[in-house]
């Protein structure tokens, strides 16, 4: 393909106002965190701040309890990764391999499952949960981000058993082992890389959720980060500046994950839209 | 692929082992999904309230009667279908876009690829607040901007306007959805092979006409499938107006999810709340039997 | 190695594993309790409420800024050692508080004796008999010691269900360098900022709360009710009136002279403004004095505060619209008696004056106005007390969240120019009055 230098030069700033508008948000936010507390209410709004001032960060973590938001995002999104990936990578053995009836019944039905709004399930669930003294618990949380979060898992990695070649199973299987001993001793340590990409994913929504968390976790003591950003701001103040300090804090291990496992997240994101 | 089936050496047989492998996963799909939806329907025939949960009782569909002569239920409903046609058509075409030139070579793609994952990973609260800020009448960037660019002459109220508290929402969640898109047709993009536009530049075909030649018709499956996605996920928008507008300006902003949470968490009232819960099930029934037939179609 | 046996051990594993996680909240569900309970020691009440056995009750109430809270408990304790006080503190605004404590009440739950609602709950919480009513413990004669404002607030059906701790009214700020005496009418506020404006001494005249949200319904009675309007007289909705309709579109003139986003502005919002010195009248609660007093604040000492103006059909004076927090006892509480001694001394004279000197929290007994370290402390309470005598509260009655979203709706709407000042007024009674007939 031919291309002049003038559709080259137009091509780079497509890209970079795409960049600029995607960053933007981000730099605002950051310089918004820095900012010392009389620059907060310039107007116009100061483009950098006028002398850094960190007492943001501090009071996030001080004053308020966005530790503690920290360390229940940080439970309920590892055990939600943990259990959804250790349920659904036996199910996504036994769909991409054995042989049972039902199977595409199963997979249709984790599929619909994945397409229910939230807000379908949310009343009978607070119910359900008030009775079995989950609400204002880790469990009621991490039962319910399970459950969301298994059609995607199931369906990433039956897809991605389904990828692994046949023959070592074969093998295994001439030499006499079963079924189990070959899931556990074989496979397992070939999916390794698909269970880690669907890990990713699973964290990331369970990190992010909002709508459960808010209703089910009502004491401060148990809310996630997403509820707690929501719900920065007091009965009479405005803290800008700290709700940026926070945002900043909960968005830099998301950037350093998306960038260290990009390629991964894609793959994973895409591996169903494009095999349809 | 040829197996037999039958007894094992493990004498486990298979289908019973894979039936006990699917179970867990399958058993938490009915118990927190399945089972909970029937249990919304049913509550969205009585008059349940969260104040006084003994005294509900039965009230048939009367319930749905009054949401259907509730002029909020359909302006919500208004409000909703407008934010989901709205941004997922600009979402298409931004990501489409986007997926066109992250499809070629150039310096940096690596990191371009990269950043635009990064809105899709935060959690919306945190987008919807950085965007609330920077909509802020006065000490929001927003104006500040369009002041220096000349566009208006004075500060503008972007959430405090019936005519633009929506459009507010849709740019804040086309800023954050558009990359994602964008990267599920990037995917598409790399599946179409090579020697397809080649031999459409042999028969002399335009770079536009090669676009919709081969690019459009290849692509259309995927597409399909993040649009699908993206329709159900811009239906049930919740967090995003939750933080940036409460529902208002004027209710302006009210969608359908917010609806039933403000009916149901707020005003306690279980029975109400559940029905618009069960209608906005049906909407996204409906949305995905479009889709899957649209799909279907495609493949034939 | 037996691979059967292999197999069935996988099997009750994972049998074991759904169970734990779906079935047995129980065994999981002390773990987590445990946990939570990390932060707030020893949430298990003592069971048993003699006076001789030391007991320990649970008090829920949201954060507090000051340390006013913290004083209090301690004066508490040292008074008396045989009851020992476990503060649970829930999230700082109101709606979330509610929230927490209607998932809490509604389950039955008895780990909490003491709950601070706010002054728009108690009807709700009393209806659904999660509170105790305190006709009992708490006397006509003590009543009448209390402002009657919040009084009024804490009763339903004839029966009081709590005891107001401190109370809140809306105010207006005003410039003492640019407006020599405080307007009297919302017209004279119009005028005097409109002029302000004009002359380039501020940005704009007047900032108040006009977001939809609950703040936007204690902005638009004050307006009703300074203009003789009123939402409910017992229970008939008298709320569609002439004067209801003027007073509103009083309140959207307002919007002349207010910055472009104040229909998206709460308390904050418009506080930052005024301190920025970019305004020149503000409505919103006393407890923004101190940060408009602060060093950092451009309009430190120039300060002055205000009755809330009154409208054309109103009375002598305006009328502010109530806040603020009481005291109840949960109906589950296993320890009543050791509960109301609390009650008793934080909203006592010893616990209130506390409260009103290290937090500048507004007391709701009326001797402490006279009070000469409550008002050393606080010099502009003293022109607070007429405020609070006159102020009103927001219609009581147990569906009042679905009262204030019709009037939330409606009046923002109206503010829009979506409908007109007759259609909203209309919307409203009709639909508080299919509320009330609930």
């Amino acid at each position: 393909m031919r291309k002049s230098k003038l559709s080259t030069i137009v091509f780079y700033i497509c890209v970079a106002i795409f960049m600029i508008i995607i960053v933007f948000p981000f730099y605002w936010q950051i310089i918004t965190s820095l900012k010392p507390p009389e620059q907060l209410w310039d107007i116009p709004p100061g483009w950098w701040p006028s002398r850094f001032y960190l007492g943001s960060y501090i009071a996030a973590f001080t004053q308020r309890p966005f530790l503690t938001y920290l360390k229940n995002s940080a439970i309920v999104a590892i055990s939600t990764t943990a259990f959804a990936v250790f349920v659904t990578s036996f199910a996504g053995y036994a769909l991409a391999r054995l042989h049972f009836k039902g199977k595409n019944a199963i997979l249709a039905l984790a599929l619909s499952v994945s397409m229910f709004p939230g807000i379908a399930i949310v009343s009978p669930l607070f119910l359900m949960m008030k009775q079995w003294n989950l609400l204002n618990s880790y469990v009621g949380l991490i039962l319910t981000y399970t459950t969301i979060t298994i059609p995607l898992s199931m369906w990433n990695l039956t897809t991605f058993f389904r990828t692994i070649p046949a023959d070592m199973e074969e093998a295994a299987k001439v030499d006499g082992a079963s079924p189990f001993y070959t899931f556990i001793r074989i496979i397992l340590p070939l999916a390794a890389p698909g269970i880690f990409t669907t890990a990713i994913l699973v964290f990331i929504a369970a990190w992010n959720e909002f709508l459960f968390a808010l209703t089910f976790n009502t004491k401060d003591a148990l809310r996630t980060v997403p509820v707690g950003i929501a719900m920065f701001p007091g009965e009479y103040t405005l803290p800008w500046g700290d709700i940026s300090a926070a945002s900043v804090v909960v968005v830099l291990p998301l950037i350093i994950m998306v960038l260290l496992f990009q390629q991964r997240i894609v793959s994973g994101l895409t591996a169903g839209a494009v095999k349809g | 692929m040829r197996r037999h089936r039958g007894i094992r050496s493990t004498g486990i047989p298979e289908d019973v082992l894979g039936y006990l492998m699917v179970a867990p996963a399958l058993l938490c799909i009915l118990m927190i999904a399945i089972y909970p939806v029937f249990r919304t329907f049913s509550l969205s025939m009585t008059d349940m309230k969260m104040q006084f949960p003994d005294m509900a009782k039965y009230i048939g569909l009367n319930n749905y009667v009054k949401l259907l002569q509730d002029s909020r239920f359909w302006s919500a409903t208004y409000n909703t279908l407008f934010f989901t046609v709205v941004s997922v058509a600009m979402e298409l075409v931004i990501g489409f876009a986007m997926a066109l030139i992250m499809n070629m070579p150039f310096k940096g793609r690596g990191l371009v690829r990269a950043a635009v994952l990064v809105p899709w990973a935060i959690p919306t609260t945190v987008s919807a607040t950085m965007w609330k800020f920077m909509y802020h009448d006065q000490f929001g960037v927003i104006n500040d901007i369009l002041l220096r660019m000349g566009f208006i002459d004075q500060y503008r109220s972007w959430l405090g306007s019936t005519s633009s508290a929506l459009w507010c929402a849709i740019i804040a969640d086309v800023w954050k959805t558009a990359p994602f898109m964008g990267l599920l047709l990037l995917a598409g993009l790399q599946t179409i092979p090579g020697e397809l536009y080649e031999a459409a530049t042999v028969d002399g075909a335009s770079r536009i006409k090669q676009f919709f030649s081969v690019t459009l018709p290849l692509i259309m499956p995927t597409m399909l499938v993040a649009l699908i996605f993206r329709t159900l996920d811009a239906f049930r928008v919740f967090d995003l107006i939750f933080v940036l507008t409460g529902g208002g300006p004027g209710n302006s902003t009210e969608t359908l999810t917010m609806y039933a949470y403000t009916t149901l968490f707020r005003n306690l009232d279980f029975g109400l709340g559940s029905a618009i819960a069960v209608l906005i099930f049906i909407f996204v029934f409906l949305i995905s039997l479009v889709y899957i037939n649209l799909l279907s179609r495609q493949n034939d | 190695m037996n691979k059967r046996l292999l197999a069935l051990v996988l099997a009750a594993i994972m049998l074991v594993f759904m169970i734990s996680a779906c079935g047995g909240s129980q065994t999981s569900d002390n773990g987590t309790d445990n946990n939570a309970a990390e932060t707030q020691p020893g949430s298990e009440g003592a069971g048993n409420s003699t006076s001789e056995e030391p007991v320990t009750i649970t008090y829920a109430r949201g954060k507090d800024t000051t340390t006013s809270n913290q004083k209090m408990l301690e004066a508490f304790e040292k008074k008396y050692p045989n009851i020992k006080i476990n503060y649970q503190e829930m999230p700082p605004q109101s709606d979330q508080q509610h929230n927490a404590f209607v998932t809490a009440l509604s389950a039955g739950d008895d780990s909490v004796d003491v709950y601070r609602l706010d002054i728009i709950w108690p009807a709700e919480f009393a209806a659904a008999g999660w509170v105790e009513p305190l006709d009992d413990y708490f006397t006509e004669e003590e009543r009448a010691k209390f402002l009657q404002g919040p009084i009024q607030g804490c009763t339903y059906n004839g029966s009081i269900y709590a005891v107001p701790l401190y109370t809140d009214a809306g105010v207006l700020y005003y410039r003492k360098d640019l407006v020599a005496t405080p307007p009297e009418t919302w017209d004279e506020l119009y005028n005097i900022g409109k002029q302000l404006m004009d002359e380039g001494k501020v940005d704009y005249g007047f900032v108040f709360q006009a977001n939809q949200y609950e703040g936007l319904v204690c902005n638009v009675l004050e307006y009703i009710h300074s203009n003789g309007g009123n939402v409910l007289d017992g229970s008939d909705v008298v709320l569609n009136s002439e004067n209801s309709i003027e007073a509103l579109n009083i309140f959207k003139k307002m919007l002349d002279i207010a910055p472009e986003g104040v229909t998206t502005y709460i308390e904050n919002d418009g506080g930052a403004m005024f301190q920025e010195g970019k305004v020149a009248f503000m409505r919103n609660w006393p407890n923004w004095w101190s940060n408009l007093n602060k060093d950092e604040s451009a309009v430190k000492d120039k300060v002055g505060i205000a009755p809330i103006p009154k409208g054309p059909k109103g009375d002598a004076t305006g009328k502010a619209t109530l806040g603020g927090w009481n005291l109840s006892i949960n109906k589950n509480s296993k320890n009543k008696d050791a509960a109301w001694t609390f009650i008793e001394f934080m909203t006592g004279e010893e616990g209130q004056k506390i409260q009103s000197v290290e937090g500048g929290y507004l007391p709701t007994r009326q001797s402490l106005y006279k009070d000469p370290d409550v008002i050393k402390a606080n010099p502009h309470f003293e022109s607070m007390y007429d405020v609070l005598v006159n102020a009103l509260p927001r219609p009581v009655s147990p569906f009042y969240p679905k009262i204030s979203e019709s009037i939330q709706i409606n009046t923002h709407k109206f503010l829009m120019g979506e409908i007109d000042a007759k259609t909203a007024v209309e919307n409203m009674a009709k639909e508080i009055q299919d509320t009330m007939a609930q």
